[in-house]
């Protein structure tokens, strides 16, 4: 007979993976959509978001009945509080994805001020953030989590390129100063996702070790 | 079954107890009684004889000492004198049974039991001479007083007999089962012990057989099923209600570079984190095939999800992982190849319908006519040329209606070829030469005479006027080596890649003046394919270009 507990467990690594595999390809295909200028990619990411919103409450809900039903204690407690932090980053994640799509398609009927050149690289380190962050809970790898919360420095520095070539650009071009910021904004909708993706980290490193950002919490 | 044994045994002994007891005491009771009422009778006379001779009864009672209890009755019932009572407080006697049957005949006897039955009294009466009644009575234990006063002694036996048996059980039981124990299961015919039990081996020797074979059949169901998924190269992934993975083939690990060991037991999700996959394992643990494109690591795959049916319930799901890359590299290359087709017939049949609607409308002046016939002739002499490319290369794709493979003299054939084309060579003044040795390949003949037109007709139809193209024949290493060279308009190096793509035009504009179909080198690459043969490309823009063809 297998305890009830860990069947729930169970179901819930199972439904944090489900989110986990929402939330990415809500962002691929926004970038997607990005790149290609295809309305059609970020219709779709706008879609996934609400079933990412579904699944936060989904596994809120399980999260919560485990914590109240069961009475978890020690490693079981930590890795259900730390599900609960890290849907909400997940959930964010995809409010993101659905933003930038939004940006997308509002630009989709002109061209681009300037060939992109480093938006599409700071989607790619977003995503393999999220991706990398998914994994090192999938695998239990401590090593990875610590890799992503490193990963966000370069996210960052990359968002402060594109922020000055874009100033360069409106002043060389009063008028592409709509799409200018328009492109701003999704290079700091990208370097937010980053952000949460380094905060998931921080909770798969919670969930394993019981350390979150240098402090043992007990 | 020691249990048992002891209660069969105690019972028997309980038994046998009882009644031995039972039997003892009636019998010895029997005796006992028939010699007290002797003594009572024997005494009775004595002292009736002695009242007899006596005057003073009472007198003599006060002599007489004994051990039973003796009355004396006047004939009215009254009693004269008790041994053991006050006779003036005693009631009338006249009506006891042995007192009257005294009166009558002279003697009587009764037997009165107590009233707790534990004691039973004896009575003699005799008549003396007077007319008195003389009764002597004894009192003694009743069969149940004699029982209950041995009832003690009884209990104790019975409990000894209890523990006896107990003892005898164990030892009986312990004597039956010791054969039993050590029984050899293995091989029950071989065993030598009760003739009861011959049966059950015979049985059990039966089954044995029954069970080798039927581990026998199980084991090599399940080797050939492990053969089957081990050796197999697609993929395969079981996965249980909860979406666990209960096996996976290596074939599966693989493409999903994960560890075999380490993935059993774990979501399927961590397999591979993709919305596809979600969306089909869902469906099918819903009840539903489906089935997803998955590009992974460069590759294409096809993912099969179907539900593992029990008694109409899904029990899980079996992923089925094949690798499509190559179908779909050719699958994509054919669709492109299609639409590039539709592009290029329709573009002359266009034209065609052009020309002929101005002439058919009247827009065309009788003198232009000719000029527009001889264009629709143009471009319906390109269709053609087209049309038969396009069947050239589906028959090389087909690769039928080739015939045998025959040697061929390389040498004779190129100067046919180059023969043909020198009027071409000629009307655009170009220096067209031919040289080299004897070489015999085996091919093909039709197909080798197309490539090497088709590489005759690039040279010259890419070489401006006043230039030269040359055909050499040389043996390299072995290897036979034709070799066109032209000093013609080259090849960019972005686009020497590409050229022998089909369709593919390094100038879109300049394709019209030449006519070409943007086939040739297709063709070429094709053909030398076939052969077994190496297509080499040297090109410098503005310089020249130089096809070799290498033979193995």
């Amino acid at each position: 007979m297998r305890n009830r507990f860990d069947e729930q467990l169970s179901l819930l690594n199972h439904e944090l993976l489900e989110m986990g595999t929402l939330v990415e390809s809500a962002i691929r295909s926004a970038t997607d959509a990005l790149i290609r200028q295809d309305g059609e990619a970020a219709q779709l990411a706008i879609t996934a978001d609400k079933d990412v919103d579904q699944a936060e409450r989904d596994i809120e809900s399980l999260c919560l009945k485990l914590l109240l039903q069961q009475q978890p204690v020690a490693r079981d407690l930590r890795l259900i509080s730390s599900a609960l932090k890290m849907i909400t980053d997940m959930e964010r994640i995809g409010d993101q994805a659905s933003d930038i799509s939004e940006i997308v398609i509002y630009l989709s009927g002109e061209p681009y001020i300037k060939q992109l050149e480093h938006l599409p690289l700071m989607a790619e380190k977003a995503i393999r953030m999220v991706t990398a962050a998914l994994d090192a809970y999938v695998r239990k790898d401590v090593k990875l989590a610590l890799e992503v919360m490193e990963m966000d420095d370069e996210i960052d520095s990359l968002f402060t390129t594109v922020k000055d070539e874009l100033i360069t650009l409106i002043r060389g071009d009063a008028a592409a100063g709509s799409q200018a910021i328009d492109l701003l904004m999704i290079a700091k909708y990208y370097e937010r996702i980053g952000d949460h993706a380094q905060n998931i980290a921080e909770w798969v490193e919670y969930a394993l070790t019981g350390r979150h950002k240098g402090v043992f919490l007990t | 079954m020691t249990k048992r044994i002891f209660r069969s045994i105690l019972l028997t002994a309980v038994l046998a107890l009882l009644l031995t007891s039972a039997l003892l005491v009636g019998t010895l009771y029997r005796v006992y009684e028939t010699r007290i009422s002797a003594e009572l009778r024997m005494e009775a006379e004595y002292i009736v004889r002695a009242l007899d001779m006596t005057q003073d009864d009472l007198g003599y009672f006060a002599e007489l000492s004994s051990t039973n209890r003796v009355t004396l009755i006047a004939p009215d019932g009254s009693v004269l004198y008790d041994s053991n009572a006050d006779e003036t407080r005693m009631d009338n006697h006249a009506q006891r049974p042995e007192v009257q049957s005294a009166w009558e005949t002279g003697t009587g006897e009764s037997t009165r039991y107590s009233d707790t039955l534990s004691e039973v009294t004896l009575y003699h009466a005799r008549r003396t001479i007077e007319g008195n009644v003389l009764r002597i009575a004894s009192t003694r234990s009743s069969v149940l007083g004699i029982f209950l006063n041995v009832a003690p002694q009884i209990l104790v036996m019975l409990l000894m007999v209890a523990s006896l048996s107990l003892l005898i059980a164990r030892f009986a039981s312990r004597q039956i089962v010791q054969p039993i124990n050590e029984l050899n299961l293995d091989d029950p015919l071989e065993n030598e012990v009760y003739d009861e039990l011959a049966p059950l081996m015979t049985r059990m020797d039966k089954q044995h057989a029954q069970i080798r074979q039927q581990m026998r059949d199980l084991s090599k169901a399940h080797a050939d099923l492990n053969a089957i998924m081990a050796n197999m190269r697609e993929g395969l992934v079981l996965v249980d209600r909860e979406n666990k993975i209960l096996s996976i083939n290596g074939s599966a690990a693989a493409i999903f570079s994960a560890e075999t060991a380490s993935v059993v037991g774990r979501d399927v999700l961590t397999l591979c984190r993709d919305a596809a996959v979600l969306e089909i394992v869902k469906a099918a643990q819903t009840g539903f095939s489906d089935d997803a494109l998955l590009p992974l690591n460069g590759n294409t795959y096809r993912l099969f999800a179907s539900p593992v049916l029990r008694e109409k319930k899904v029990r899980g799901v079996v992923l089925l992982v094949l690798d499509i890359s190559a179908q779909y590299a050719a699958e994509a290359s054919r669709r492109e190849f299609t639409a590039n087709v539709s592009h290029e017939l329709k573009t002359p049949l266009t034209s065609i319908s052009g020309y002929a609607e101005i002439i058919e409308t009247g827009i065309a002046k009788p003198a232009d006519v000719p000029m527009f016939a001889g264009k629709i002739r143009t471009e319906a002499k390109r269709l053609v040329a087209l049309v038969n490319d396009i069947l050239e290369l589906s028959r090389l794709d087909e690769k039928q209606g080739l015939g045998e493979k025959e040697p061929i003299a390389l040498l004779p054939m190129l100067h046919m070829l180059v023969e043909d084309f020198r009027p071409m060579a000629w009307e655009k003044e170009i220096v067209l030469t031919m040289d080299g040795e004897e070489s015999v390949v085996k091919g093909y003949p039709m197909l080798l005479r197309e490539l090497f037109t088709n590489l005759i007709d690039n040279a010259i139809k890419y070489t401006p006027e006043g230039g030269s193209v040359q055909v050499r024949l040389s043996q390299e290493e072995g290897r036979i080596c034709c070799t066109v060279k032209d000093t013609g308009i080259g090849i960019p190096k972005e686009h020497q890649a590409h050229v022998f793509e089909r369709f593919y035009r390094v100038d879109k504009s300049h394709s019209k003046q030449t006519g070409g179909t943007g086939l040739g080198l297709a063709i070429v690459k094709h053909a030398a394919q076939v052969h077994q043969a190496q297509v080499e490309l040297e090109s410098q823009p503005g310089e020249g270009t130089t096809v070799s063809v290498l033979f193995h």
